[in-house]
């Protein structure tokens, strides 16, 4: 976000305007940025948005998260957008072009990610593993720009991976006696 | 000595400058050529360019790569002139090898794009 502004403002020559608004925004949102930052360190995360959002993404969960990008995919990404993606991303990272529904559990059961940037529609499949997701398209409780936006990415990011509920729902409380397999043929 | 060196900041590179990678070859060598030219100047303590739209954006994405290179390998501000007219020398040839020249990207040439 800081290097965005400060090369606007290096084109501009208006360096210090850049950097005292820098400093204001820092000292607003930092605070809030480590909070969560802190408590999503090492989290696990995989961004199916497609071209751009993959590369924007992956360097600032990194820098500014510490989360780890283990799955990238886009369904209609240029050649340039993997060069870029491959180039930023991280090693052993998986990156997918134009996935199906197979493809995408197949991965999911490789690198078991804690939460999935996707849309609502893969976002459907990632719920019934019981994996969180995050609407990455329509943002759940956006905008996601800039610092302020940073901070909802991070919040959603926060409620996504430790809330209990999907690994409640996962749990038959029914004690086994009926397989959810056995029932559905029934 | 120097290709280690080199290594490193085309590590940096690749891992942080969008610039590299863009649609064409001639906007990407135009990219690599402007940028690593006013970078030298940065590092070299020349005057760098600064009236042009062209060079002010060159001048904008140089800036902050100098700054970045100067935090990140502290031996850059122990070598001379000649050196770091070396260093970028050998890191805009390899960006070049990798970005066009051997790049996988058939869209970089295609006549329809």
């Amino acid at each position: 976000m800081a290097e965005g502004i400060r090369k606007i403002c290096a084109f501009f020559g208006i360096e210090e305007k850049g950097e005292a608004l820098i400093a204001e925004e820092e000292a607003k949102w930092k605070p809030q940025l480590d909070w969560y930052k802190e408590r999503l360190k090492g989290a696990k995360m995989a961004i199916w948005t497609g071209g751009p959002r993959l590369w924007h993404w992956t360097k600032s969960v990194e820098d500014d998260l510490g989360v780890e990008v283990v799955a990238m995919s886009s369904k209609f990404g240029h050649q340039e957008d993997f060069e870029k993606v491959i180039a930023r991303g991280r090693a052993g990272t998986y990156y997918i072009d134009d996935g199906n529904e197979l493809e995408f559990f197949e991965i999911l059961e490789k690198v078991k990610p804690d939460v999935v940037f996707t849309g609502p529609r893969v976002g459907e499949l990632i719920k019934k593993l019981h994996i969180p997701y995050v609407n990455g398209h329509g943002y759940h409780n956006g905008p996601y720009m800039g610092f302020e936006g940073f901070v909802n990415l991070a919040r959603d990011m926060y409620n996504a991976v430790h809330n209990p509920l999907l690994k409640l729902a996962a749990t038959d409380i029914r004690g086994g006696v009926t397989t959810p397999a056995q029932e559905a043929a029934e | 000595m120097n290709t280690d060196k080199i290594d490193q900041l085309y590590s940096y590179v690749q891992e942080r400058c969008l610039w590299q990678f863009f649609s064409r070859s001639w906007d990407r060598q135009e990219n690599i050529d402007g940028i690593l030219k006013t970078a030298t100047d940065l590092l070299t303590g020349a005057a760098p360019a600064r009236e042009t739209p062209m060079d002010k954006l060159f001048y904008a994405d140089a800036k902050i790569m100098v700054n970045d290179f100067k935090a990140r390998f502290p031996w850059l501000a122990d070598a001379g002139p000649a050196q770091i007219r070396d260093l970028m020398h050998g890191l805009k040839d390899k960006l070049v090898e990798f970005t066009i020249t051997k790049s996988l990207n058939h869209e970089l040439n295609h006549t329809l794009y």
